[in-house]
């Protein structure tokens, strides 16, 4: 088995190249530990197999974005026979850094050319027998989009795993060379043994990295070694003006990639107005490019919750149904109602989204490989920038309007850490669909019918206006420190291959449903536990003999009713409700609202139900039956209902929405930090709303 | 001059670069190193955000990144790249 790690600068077509293998098999997963999509594809051909593992994009192999980080750690520690390295023809300069990065790692190295199409088109015309020459490697063109070259750069990683040696390939400048010369030499009269190569070694104490020092810093040879290295460093120092060994190391990699460029690569078209700078006039100018963005922006919005409600509703009746036909086919027994009530309505909830999710994935890569994300980025900066959020913060946060779950999800196209946690925490603030019949109901029972659509639009307004202030104080302590740069590169603009694409959003939606299925299994189930017992079946069995006697619908309604709120305060989840009744006591709410808070935190659209129940209806309440708007303006004053509506507009989002949380800051950690966050804000805002509106009314 | 101080249109050579390691590393990976060619591409609004081209890549950065870079205006292509960065320019590929 060959095992290749797949090395390439983002958008240099790495995974295109790699889809275009026939007979691969796909599998994907995660880097450990990280959210990082993981891809190994695997193949035979001529007798051997290979098994590639797709590494993140990386301008370089520093550890700035996550997936820098995990593509370093990958070549430093990993087990892999040799690297592939895919580099876009048309910019071989730039992408020629990461390979002289690649070739101090002394590892076998096979050089794809790719884009070799686009690059004729450009009149770059690459001599590659001399390219691979002065690298020490073999260097072949591909295309990806015309699948030419993959047969030779099959071949070229077979003839580089058969051979025995492994010379050193990397040629540094002339000064650069002699210092290297003079290390290697007293190692050599030495007889160091090492595993890496003499000149590596020599390299790396020259890049004063910190592994190679402590390997000598205990033995006796080090007294001898020091001077040496010393008297190299002062070399450096004085030929290049300056003590910083990173930019030495820098200027040697732009020098190297620069000669290589000069010796072997010809330019001969003159410049001519590319499709990328037509674009760019009208989708970056001054004034129409924000407008242009925006409404591209409503399009997806609208495409996600107005197409996406469509296969919501068939999925959801295919719930309905199976739950449906679960019970009869099981009985009327706790079992079936586990996984009737528990499991099955639990998941349906989960896969109710899918539709929601594939669309906006679609949307999303659609952005981001035709290379209008960033363009996106560069024009909302500035304004996110003064609150510490980021110009790609846009699209997670609109897309929590819609729903928290897929917004999370959107937070991926962050690549900083720091920026997308920031992002992740402040999602929730942005109220979602599943609140809006609570608002509903709650604005319906104490405004009147003309103020409601002006009230429902301040919440949503000062909602978001809230959330992006939090990000600001977020900003100021506990995510404090340097602003992250932000630098990133605005790629060509590209046609999107159909292939990648649905690879891309097949992928998420796999994930997804695996990963969210089984916590939200887990925890549905748990739910139900908790709503269902301690069983009561003296009581149950009173009322059975009174719905019996009861002589009319209404009556016997009233009677369930009745069963179902004494069922449910006395379960362990009333128990809860009853037990954090003082919690809530001072923003003006009773034990009944406490529960639906509770209940809420399974999903927002439970809340509504749960009020029903508890003031006495049936249960498939929604909140245009009059009825219970009637109750809740009897049972609730008008300070405790705005409390109640500030309260839901900022806490924790739905189960689902929180264990997809989890998994995106990565870590239960961050779910508890979450949780008490929102709640302490929530809780504070609701105890001033009540207290406010109690002393104005 | 800092290249944040440049208009759009303008080109500059890049003398040093005094930012801290992080980002200098970030900027070199892009190629952006002392000694290459930058030609402005435009500003967001209010200037907030610039975009840059070196030979064929494009970047974006922030004003107050860019006023790390110290630069040395080329003053007779005011309004374009030089010849020989013109040869490097791109045209795409789905022309």
């Amino acid at each position: 088995m060959i095992k290749i790690a797949l090395v390439g600068q983002p958008n240099v077509g790495k995974s295109a190249l790699i889809n275009s293998v026939g007979n691969a098999r796909l599998k994907v997963g995660n880097f450990s530990g990280v959210t990082v999509k993981k891809e190994v594809v695997r193949f035979s051909r001529d007798g051997y197999d290979f098994e590639i593992t797709d590494l993140p994009g990386s301008y370089s192999l520093t550890d700035y974005t996550i997936e820098e980080r995990v593509t370093k750690n990958y070549l430093d520690d990993a087990d892999y026979d040799l690297i592939l390295n895919v580099v876009d023809s048309t910019n071989i300069e730039r992408n020629l850094y990461l390979t002289t990065e690649l070739l101090a790692l002394n590892k076998k190295l096979v050089v794809a050319l790719n884009m070799t199409d686009e690059a004729i088109k450009e009149g770059v015309c690459i001599d590659e027998q001399q390219l691979g020459k002065l690298l020490g490697v073999e260097c072949v063109k591909t295309s990806a989009v015309e699948k030419t070259g993959i047969d030779d750069i099959i071949h070229a990683m077979i003839a580089s795993y058969n051979r025995k040696t492994n010379p050193f390939h990397l040629q540094f400048s002339e000064v650069f060379e002699e210092e290297i010369e003079h290390i290697v030499s007293f190692l050599k009269e030495k007889k160091v043994q090492c595993k890496i190569s003499l000149k590596a070694l020599a390299i790396k104490l020259l890049r004063e990295d910190r592994n190679a020092y402590l390997r000598f810093r205990e033995e006796p040879i080090w007294i001898e070694l020091q001077p040496i290295v010393n008297e190299g460093f002062q070399h450096l120092y004085l030929h290049y003006d300056t003590k910083d060994l990173d930019d030495i190391f820098n200027d040697e990699k732009a020098a190297l990639a620069k000669g290589a460029v000069a010796e072997t690569v010809q330019f001969k078209k003159q410049l001519k107005q590319g499709v990328t700078d037509k674009i760019d006039a009208l989708l970056m100018h001054q004034f129409v490019g924000l407008p242009i963005f925006l409404f591209l922006m409503w399009g997806l919005f609208q495409l996600t919750f107005e197409v996406g409600s469509i296969p919501m509703e068939w999925i959801d009746a295919f719930f309905v149904m199976l739950i449906d036909a679960t019970k009869s086919f099981l009985g009327d027994s706790e079992f079936s109602s586990v996984i009737a009530d528990g499991a099955i309505a639990g998941v349906g909830a989960v896969v109710l989204f899918l539709p929601n999710i594939i669309i906006l994935f679609l949307g999303i890569a659609l952005l981001e490989t035709t290379g209008y994300m960033s363009r996106v980025a560069f024009l909302l900066d500035g304004f996110f920038h003064k609150f510490g959020l980021h110009g790609k913060s846009f699209i997670p946060l609109v897309t929590g309007f819609g729903c928290s779950v897929p917004a999370y999800m959107a937070a991926r196209t962050l690549k900083n850490d720091r920026d997308r946690l920031l992002t992740l925490f402040i999602i929730g603030f942005m109220s979602c669909g599943a609140r809006l019949p609570i608002y509903v109901l709650f604005v319906g029972a104490f405004f009147a019918e003309h103020h409601a659509g002006n009230i429902l639009f301040l919440i949503y307004i000062s909602g978001a206006l809230l959330g992006i202030l939090v990000a600001k104080v977020l900003k100021m302590t506990a995510f404090k420190g340097d602003d992250e740069p932000f630098v990133m590169e605005m790629p060509k603009y590209r046609l999107p291959s159909l292939q990648l694409i649905w690879h891309t959003v097949s992928a998420q939606a796999m994930m997804y449903l695996k990963k969210a299925g089984t916590f939200i299994l887990l925890a549905s189930v748990l739910i139900w536990f908790a709503s269902n017992y301690p069983k009561q079946p003296e009581v149950e069995q009173d009322y059975q003999v009174k719905i019996e006697q009861a002589n009319n619908k209404e009556a016997i309604q009233a009677l369930n009713n009745e069963l179902a709120l004494y069922k449910l305060e006395n379960s362990y989840l009333g128990m809860i409700g009853h037990a954090s009744e003082p919690f809530f006591a001072p923003l003006g709410y009773d034990w009944r609202m406490a529960v639906a808070l509770e209940t809420g935190l399974a999903a927002k659209e439970v809340v509504v139900a749960t009020l029903g129940v508890l003031y006495g209806l049936g249960e498939d309440n929604t909140e245009q039956s009059d009825g219970l708007v009637e109750k809740i303006r009897a049972n609730v004053s008008l300070a405790s209902g705005i409390s109640f509506i500030v309260f839901v507009m900022i806490y924790l989002p739905c189960l689902a929405a929180s264990m997809v949380f989890m998994r995106e800051a990565g870590g239960w950690k961050y779910l508890g930090y979450l949780f008490v966050f929102t709640t302490v804000i929530a809780w504070v805002l609701s105890f001033l709303a009540f207290t406010l509106t109690q002393a104005i009314t | 001059m800092k290249l944040n101080q440049l208009e759009k249109g303008q080109s500059a050579i890049v003398v040093i670069v005094e930012a801290s390691k992080e980002l200098k590393n970030r900027f070199n990976s892009f190629g952006l190193v002392k000694g290459v060619q930058i030609y402005i591409e435009g500003h967001s609004l209010a200037k907030k955000t610039l975009e840059v081209r070196i030979n064929n890549t494009r970047i974006a950065l922030r004003a107050s990144e860019a006023e790390k870079i110290e630069i040395k205006p080329i003053l007779d292509t005011m309004d374009k790249p030089s010849p020989q960065e013109a040869t490097n320019l791109e045209s795409n590929a789905y022309d």
